[in-house]
């Protein structure tokens, strides 16, 4: 890290930063890793099970888990001090609808026909102030192909929007020219190195990479220093070949798009050709593209659209069909909570993993949907 | 099942999770630090920090080398020592131990604090050494 501490520090003293707490922390976690899996190995060789270690305890989240303080605590202060909820009496009572169908068509046809009665029965009530939230796309989208084509059927002044941007890139082809692009902006980018290096092998290349970043660590060199290196053949590290190939590939890619121009960079990362997996991202890219001049420039537009798309106001006239996460902080009149299966939603809190609490509002309504 | 297998297989897997327990400690304490200046608190990060990784190179140890016709009690005898680089030197007799220099320094590091500076403010000499947990080295520690 080659930070040296002031053997006296007085009067300010030496504050304990993130990059300490993190140095130590991989560093701790890396000796255990390294020993806990001696242990299993020779364990496995005696027919013993000295590695077994208790589910939740201190132990297994040393030497299976990553010791995440920071999202430890975030659920413990969720387990023990869950947020009281308190009526709003200002706003008047509310009905809540809890409703379970059997097939999921069911769901979406029964909640696009209620959402249609209910700006029926409310004329006051604008579309923005009706709010869906399903963190499963298909139904999402399902919602919002019903919503319109009922809209267009009655010839309503309304219409449903969704807001799943974040899925623009769940798509194999889409995540890979978002992974490009980020590369070619900053080629020391390593998620998106990592990622382009892993990309169409289930192992993700996992074993080559591994000793490439235990070279990483005992040098200091970046993961993509150490397979320049590789690939001049000025460094030799074993069963790493299967790497150097994937980056030489990615090497000659990201050169031949460095000289194109931004619209046909979005052409080459995200091909018409390529359907519905680049077609969202591809959609959003085509919009940024008149107002910006470089890749970079493409790049810290586009992330932010996928990430947080601007939502239109509830005094608009679109329902809103977003995930619940997304709608964290809103409020609307109406809010409907579709996909509740078990185990699906909602998410129960495990040991280690962040509890969904829902920050958003409903003034008149609530009607949960499964 | 005979004494021995018992004994690695349920008494050393206890010592696994208390090895464990002690490294979790170490790691939330050091987290839980607000600044690196503070003697007592530093103390309680390395000294969990220590026992923690002592203990489990110990079951290591005691894995890799304990066979049923050695002197069970020439072998306890020899896991009563606080030298971490020792004990991880007997590891790697037998395996390779995929740790870098700064791993190992970081081992050398808690060693030094076991065995030299622990009970270091019990002898007089404290008096004119200060910061012993803050550095582990006389003048500055870089990291």
């Amino acid at each position: 890290m080659n930070i040296t501490f002031p053997a006296d520090p007085f009067p300010f003293g030496t504050d304990n930063d993130d990059r300490h707490r993190k140095f130590i922390r991989r560093i701790a976690m890396k000796i255990a890793s390294s020993l806990f899996s001696i242990v299993r190995d020779r364990a496995g060789e005696l027919n013993l099970h000295t590695y077994e270690l208790r589910s939740g305890s201190k132990a297994e989240t040393v030497f299976l888990g990553e010791v995440d303080i920071p999202a430890e605590d975030t659920l413990w202060k969720e387990l023990l001090a869950p947020k009281q909820l308190l009526p709003f009496t200002q706003n008047g009572n509310g009905d809540v609808f809890i409703v379970q169908h059997r097939p999921v068509e069911d769901e979406i046809r029964t909640l696009g026909a209620y959402i249609d009665w209910y700006l029926q029965t409310h004329p006051g009530v604008p579309a923005g102030e009706v709010l869906v939230l399903v963190n499963r796309r298909l139904i999402g989208n399902g919602i919002r192909e019903v919503l319109n084509d009922l809209a267009t059927q009655h010839n309503r002044a309304w219409k449903a929007e969704s807001f799943y941007f974040e899925d623009a890139l769940s798509a194999p082809a889409a995540a890979e020219g978002f992974a490009l692009l980020t590369l070619l902006v900053n080629p020391e980018d390593r998620p998106a190195l990592r990622y382009l290096l892993g990309e169409g092998r289930a192992d993700c290349r996992r074993g080559p990479y591994a000793r490439i970043r235990a070279h990483c660590e005992q040098t200091g060199e970046s993961p993509r220093e150490v397979l320049q290196l590789l690939a001049a053949g000025a460094l030799q590290l074993r069963y790493t070949q299967p790497l150097v190939t994937r980056f030489t590939q990615i090497k000659q890619r990201l050169a031949a798009m460095a000289p194109l121009g931004v619209q046909q960079l979005v052409d080459a990362l995200f091909p018409v050709g390529g359907g519905a997996d680049v077609a969202t991202v591809r959609q959003v890219a085509s919009l940024i593209v008149p107002n910006v001049q470089t890749a970079s420039e493409l790049l810290g537009e586009l992330r932010p659209d996928i990430v947080q798309p601007e939502l239109p106001g509830t005094q608009g006239r679109s329902i809103w069909i977003m995930s619940l996460h997304k709608s964290k902080g809103l409020t609307a009149r109406l809010v409907i909570i579709a996909g509740c299966v078990s185990t699906s939603f909602p998410q129960y809190a495990r040991p280690h993993r962040r509890k969904f609490s829902g920050n958003w509002r409903s003034r008149d309504g609530c009607s949960m949907s499964a | 099942m005979k004494p021995t297998e018992f004994w690695k297989n349920f008494k050393l897997g206890e010592e696994l999770s208390v090895s464990g327990t002690f490294i979790y400690n170490g790691v939330r304490r050091f987290y839980e630090l607000r600044e690196l200046d503070h003697e007592d608190e530093l103390f309680e990060v390395l000294y969990d920090l220590a026992v923690g990784f002592e203990r489990l190179l110990k079951v290591v140890v005691a894995l890799l080398e304990h066979k049923d016709s050695d002197d069970q009690e020439e072998f306890e005898k020899s896991l009563i020592t606080h030298s971490r680089p020792e004990l991880l030197r007997r590891i790697k007799q037998h395996r390779t131990v995929e740790l870098g220099p700064q791993h190992n320094d970081f081992l050398d590091l808690l060693a030094r604090f076991y065995k030299q500076i622990r009970y270091g403010r019990f002898g007089l000499d404290s008096v004119y050494d200060h910061h012993r947990e803050r550095g582990c080295a006389p003048s500055s520690q870089s990291i």
